[in-house]
């Protein structure tokens, strides 16, 4: 059965992309046909005005739809994994705040070039994730899920609020604010192209060091005593998460619980083993949040609705299931 | 130990109810004066009448207080100067076209609420703000002295300077001023002719948080655009019932002719950031030169007589040249 399952996800995956990236170009604000995508696909024209809106708005819109939910939710299940707590995604271990901290930073005192935005958004990931692995190591049983969950709230927290104070101090607070949230329809090609080679490198490294994780996930002891350098996984692992949750958040603002939720779903498709559900997160993450963001173009048509509130809708109800029925258990 | 604990809770909550009780306060009196008296004093008081609703006012207010922009606009067209006005009304610096309307003013701290406390302590006999606060927000304002909140619909800026005229007893400047704009707008009508008629004529607010923000075509400056100078009303403004924030893609393939764009003098960057966009270079009005951006002070509210004055007189000299 599980087999079975895991062949599915595989075999329609890629259907699902297309029809996800067909969908998104097809259904938004403007009216476009379906000859008009047939056009733009075959016979492209820049003074066409059909063809520059599907080649300038919708296809980025899709395209950075499904690379940021393919980032998130490998991010999601290296953490997972790694930490043995299913509770562990980018968005609650605070990984996205330290992310916009530290691009608010940037924005009041240096100049605002996308690379320097880029970079300063991993560097927050990354110091994000080792303050609350490091607060974690030090609290008594800190690695346990809920307590890790609440420290990544904590710190997430505390980020954030400091993030939102300096901003107001230096009457930034407009342009952070427009920066942090959920902006998936001002998607910009160049912004995803400035991107794309950094999301690359964290997710090979994601997809390098998934036998290792799948090792780890059966307890910190038994990988030792496999002979594996657990605090160098750990250490390459934050690293490959702090790309890809600092290029998703770069690309589009901070989107919640798609780290969280979409492991979850995969573990339940393909099984205990990283070495399918990590890929399959990235997969099943970016077709997620492609048939997402084309939800919010529905909900309310035809106005957009925010990405979060549709995602929330969601997953919310899936979190708490989780809680209900995991508890206090360690161990995914 | 469990009827201990339940004893506790019992007296804890009667308690919340006492502290809550003594807290409360009388209900205001809901007579035909819902605005209170304290500021007015003892001072004579007359009735006004403002869009169906009638207003006891001093007879000869002394000090204005000014918490919107609607009233300052109008009474800076009358050459009256406001006692108090709120701090936060313009954050990029008070706009010329106010010239010294707000010098030596009593500033007060506002932000999404103007100060009660400084209000009490300067103690105005008349507070005009706009129809934009609530009405819970109103109440602590009309304990504090007569309080009128102006209409922000384009279709009340007579109204409004009507109004303002009244209370300072320039009720004969402010029908020369509603007429001297509608004499205005027929010379420019005559001026612009027939030529722009089948011509699609915007006006956008554009930031970066709010993007591309159009306006129900007979709210600010639309109202002088369709209603004044009769311009056809483009199909996708004819739906917005307030404000839109329309998708650069539909704005695209609207394709408008001419764009009269304000953006905030913080934020110009916005209008950097749409520059290099292919869907914005695309259109006919950025192709043929036709976006104006800032004719007037983006500060300036567009529903009073002197921001709809400045924005036809810029709207005529820019569509009038040909550029």
């Amino acid at each position: 059965m599980l087999r079975k399952n895991w062949l599915m996800a595989v075999l329609y995956s890629p259907a699902l992309l297309l029809l996800g990236v067909f969908i998104s170009i097809r259904y938004g604000a403007a009216e476009i046909s379906f000859q008009d995508v047939w056009h733009a696909i075959v016979h492209y024209s820049p003074d066409n005005l059909s063809d520059n809106i599907i080649v300038t708005s919708r296809l980025p819109r899709a395209l950075g739809s499904i690379l940021i939910g393919c980032l998130l939710g490998a991010s999601g299940a290296i953490m997972q994994g790694v930490t043995r707590n299913y509770l562990a995604s980018p968005s609650i271990m605070g990984v996205s705040d330290g992310s916009a901290l530290f691009v608010t930073i940037a924005m009041i005192f240096f100049a605002r070039s996308s690379v320097e935005l880029m970079i300063c958004s991993f560097i927050g990931s990354l110091a994000a994730t080792c303050l609350v692995f490091g607060m974690a190591k030090w609290v008594p049983g800190g690695m346990q899920p809920v307590r890790l969950a609440i420290l990544g709230l904590v710190v997430g927290t505390f980020f954030s609020s400091v993030a939102t104070g300096i901003a107001i101090y230096f009457k930034m607070a407009q342009s952070v604010s427009f920066w942090y949230n959920a902006r998936l329809d001002q998607m910009d090609l160049s912004v995803i192209k400035l991107a794309l080679p950094w999301a690359a490198l964290g997710l090979l490294m994601a997809l390098f060091l998934s036998k290792s994780v799948t090792i780890l996930s059966l307890g910190e002891e038994t990988a030792s005593n496999l002979g594996m350098k657990t605090g160098l996984v750990k250490g390459i692992a934050m690293i490959s998460v702090a790309l890809m949750t600092g290029a998703s958040v770069a690309i589009a603002g901070s989107i919640a619980f798609i780290g969280l939720i979409i492991p979850h779903i995969v573990r339940y498709l393909v099984g205990t083993d990283y070495r399918w559900i990590i890929p399959c997160s990235g997969l099943m993450g970016g077709i997620f949040l492609c048939f997402a963001d084309i939800a919010s173009r529905f909900v309310n048509h035809p106005y957009e609705t925010p990405i979060t509130v549709v995602i929330s809708l969601i997953c919310i109800p899936f979190f708490i299931y989780l809680v209900y029925k995991k508890g206090g258990k360690h161990g995914v | 130990m469990r009827r201990k604990a339940y004893a506790m809770t019992v007296l804890l909550f009667i308690f919340v109810l006492l502290i809550s009780g003594c807290g409360g306060r009388p209900a205001p009196s809901q007579g035909a004066d819902p605005a209170g008296q304290t500021g007015a004093g003892q001072a004579q008081l007359k009735t006004v009448t403002y869009l169906g609703k009638q207003y006891k006012v001093p007879e000869k207010p002394q000090k204005i207080a000014v918490l919107a922009v609607e009233a300052l606009e109008e009474l800076s067209l009358l050459g009256e100067k406001p006692y108090a006005a709120a701090k936060d009304m313009y954050l990029n610096g008070v706009p010329k076209e106010i010239g010294d309307t707000l010098a030596n003013v009593q500033w007060i701290n506002s932000g999404s609420q103007p100060d009660k406390e400084q209000l009490l302590k300067l103690k105005p006999d008349l507070i005009l703000t706009s129809a934009r606060m609530d009405p819970e927000s109103l109440k602590p304002l009309q304990q504090i002295a007569p309080t009128i909140p102006l209409s922000f619909s384009g279709e009340d800026s007579e109204a409004n300077i009507k109004l303002a005229g009244e209370l300072t007893g320039k009720a004969e400047l402010a029908n020369q001023t509603i007429e001297a704009y509608k004499k205005q707008l027929q010379t420019s009508k005559e001026q612009l002719g027939s030529s722009f008629q089948d011509k699609k004529i915007m006006y956008l607010r554009i930031s970066t948080q709010y993007g591309l923000g159009a306006y129900s075509k007979d709210t600010t400056y639309n109202a002088v655009l369709y209603d004044g100078l009769g311009f056809k009303v483009p199909s996708i403004v004819e739906p917005i019932k307030r404000r839109e924030e329309l998708p650069l893609e539909k704005l695209a393939q609207a394709n408008p002719d001419y764009i009269f764009a304000l953006v905030p003098l913080n934020d110009l960057k916005a209008m950097d950031d749409l520059k290099n966009k292919p869907l914005w270079n695309q259109m006919k009005a950025v192709k043929d030169g036709h976006v104006y951006v800032n004719p007037v002070h983006p500060d300036l509210f567009g529903t009073p007589i002197l921001s709809k004055k400045l924005f036809l007189e810029q709207v005529t000299a820019k569509l009038g040249s040909g550029k």
